[in-house]
């Protein structure tokens, strides 16, 4: 068996310091210890209904929350809370809410350059402005919105500026907290199709957070399902949808739509329309 | 008489949320128009100010007991001169430049600083949060006129002590609100995004959140110049202001009292002065937060 590429060990975090009047009952337990492991080049999926502490895992493994208890190794090596910038851009998060994950007052080339001059990614201005091209090209996003600003885009491009600048940074591993669950249906394929496709050409490793098991049966391989902070059953995804162990499993597969398989061959750019949401200037 | 003393956080809040609201409903063109009636009446007063020297027809510390008290138009005296014979045009001119450089000095100073350490304290919440938020109220809860006093007898009465001594007390507002927006601000997607894709601390509160809040207190600020105007004026009134003879607004109304009703130039001129000054300054504030809204 292959080494993985990230192992979460017992991880655990609380909100609230439990400190004061309240004593424990003023702390909310998001996520309780949980184990799992992703290997290199596989899309593992986190399932889960809403507040089952799917986001606050995402957010540790991105570092951006501070486990309460627990490790977490990338690589090998296990990542303190400090991370160096190395260590940031191997974890790359696409986050689920188009609408405010884009900084509204800088315009998309902008935004690309910086993290590209700031992880040194290009000698020269020019050059960061070709390899930002470059990564509009890579999501299927016209060269043109290198000068608008994230008003000018629907949902669903958004969405893909988002993956464009998680992809700036040449991370190894993709978080993707619910990329998805905030589009329309027929936008949603379209990103989804984006996504496995970076994934089997760039070699990306994917952490991706859903509700929805249809999904998760379209994009990844194994799977594991949360419940009130804990992890209830993990596996293939092919054998947790066919035969669930869990109980929580079954309700949430019964809750799932069924969607048709996708395919990879598919044309990218069906959702390049007008913008649904217009800013009035 | 106070500036921001009396601004308790709630009134900031919602004189912000009463103004935008106000302002939402507007069109956008209104913005400009604003915007630029405003800058032409402050650029036409920052200009006079600048050349007090040339435009002035005399000194305007230069006393003319025989002609004192002669009504606008008399010869020479466009704007006739007061109790001591001055020419209330050279006096209004030099004065402008007093009150607008004041008024000027004693808003940045405080938004600027204001602005960095609620920021600050915003981000990094925890104990630097705690301890800042504990002397904005402790600053907020004391009496700006005790402190202005005490200065006045430590600096010694003049423009810097009035522009420390409202720095000192204005400050909090900005810190406050600025904090209070940052803290919103910090977690919205947009910031986590920056902070994952390891933009250092620095540039992420400077190119990314304080882009997006700055708005708030740069419109506050201009109000607040108003205020700081009108504050001026009171510090004339009880002889805390700027020292005699140079002359400011607020002091020329003050030295008025006498002849509100039998020489009514003498308080007119000056009042319509800071009138206009409040005027040019709430209209830049309006065509600012318009067009920062609309973005
Ligand atoms: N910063 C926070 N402070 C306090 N409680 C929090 C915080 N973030 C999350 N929680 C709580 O932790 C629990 C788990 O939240 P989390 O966002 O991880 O759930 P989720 O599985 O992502 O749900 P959803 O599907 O709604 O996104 C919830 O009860 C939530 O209210
Ligand atoms: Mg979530």
């Amino acid at each position: 068996m292959t080494e993985p590429l990230l192992e979460v060990r017992d991880l655990a975090v609380t909100f609230g310091s439990g400190r004061g009047w309240g004593g424990d009952r003023g702390r909310i337990h998001a996520v309780r210890g949980i184990d799992f492991s992703v290997r290199p080049g596989e899309a593992f999926a986190l399932v889960g209904e809403s507040g089952s502490g799917k986001s606050t895992t995402a957010k540790c493994v991105a570092g951006l929350q501070k486990p309460t208890r627990g490790s977490i190794s990338f690589a090998g090596s296990p990542l303190d809370p400090a991370r160096n910038r190395e260590q940031r851009r191997a974890i790359q998060m696409v986050f689920q809410d188009p609408y405010s994950s884009l900084n509204p007052r800088m315009t998309i080339g902008a935004a690309l350059v910086e993290i590209l001059r700031v992880h040194r990614l290009a000698g020269s201005r020019a050059a960061a402005v070709k390899r930002a091209a470059e990564l509009l090209d890579l999501v299927g996003m016209p060269r043109s919105a290198l000068d608008q600003r994230p008003r000018a885009f629907s949902g669903g491009q958004r969405q893909r500026l988002g993956v464009a600048r998680a992809l700036a940074v040449n991370p190894s591993l993709l978080v993707a907290d619910e990329p998805v669950s905030a589009l329309d249906v027929s936008i949603q394929a379209s990103v989804l199709l984006l996504l496995k496709r970076l994934q089997r050409d760039l070699g990306l490793t994917m952490l991706f957070i859903s509700h929805d098991l249809a999904v998760v049966r379209q994009l990844c391989d194994r799977v594991a399902v949360m419940a009130d902070g804990r992890i209830v059953e993990e596996g293939a995804v092919g054998r947790v949808l066919s035969e669930p162990s869990a109980d929580f499993t079954r309700t949430l597969l019964a809750a799932a739509t069924d969607l048709p398989p996708l395919d990879l061959d598919l044309d990218l750019d069906q959702d390049h329309r007008s913008p649904k949401r217009r800013s009035t200037r | 008489m106070s500036v921001s003393s009396s601004l308790s956080r709630t009134r900031v809040a919602s004189w912000y949320e009463r103004r935008s609201k106000r302002l939402r409903r507007r069109s956008p063109r209104g913005a400009d128009a604003s915007l630029a009636i405003g800058l032409v009446i402050i650029g036409a007063m920052m200009l006079a100010a600048l050349f007090a020297g040339v435009l002035s027809p005399a000194d305007p510390t230069r006393q003319d007991i025989p002609n004192a008290l002669a009504p606008p138009g008399t010869d020479g005296h466009l704007l006739g001169t007061d109790a001591l014979g001055r020419d209330i045009l050279s006096r209004l001119l030099y004065a402008a430049r007093t009150d607008l450089f004041v008024a000027v000095g004693a808003v940045l100073l405080p938004l600027v600083i204001g602005v960095a350490i609620g920021t600050i304290a915003g981000y990094r919440g925890g104990i630097v949060d705690r301890v800042v938020t504990g002397v904005v109220n402790v600053v907020f809860a004391f009496p700006v006129l005790v402190l202005l006093i005490a200065l006045v007898f430590i600096l010694g009465p003049g423009i810097p002590t009035i522009i420390v001594a409202v720095t000192l007390v204005s400050w909090v507002s900005y810190a406050r609100l600025a904090r209070d927006l940052v803290r919103r601000e910090r977690s919205l997607d947009y910031v986590l995004a920056a902070r994952v894709s390891g933009l250092p601390t620095w540039r992420i509160l400077g190119r990314h959140i304080l882009r997006n809040i700055i708005a708030q207190p740069v419109t506050f600020a201009m109000s607040d110049a108003v205020a700081i105007i009108l504050f001026i004026t009171a510090l004339g009134f009880l002889g805390l202001g700027v020292p005699p003879p140079a002359p400011d607004w607020g002091t020329m109304i003050a030295d008025a009292q006498p002849y509100f009703t039998t020489h009514w130039w003498l308080a007119v001129f000056p009042g319509l002065a800071i009138c206009a000054a409040g005027l040019g300054l709430s209209l830049i504030a309006d065509g600012l937060s318009q067009k920062w809204n609309a973005q």
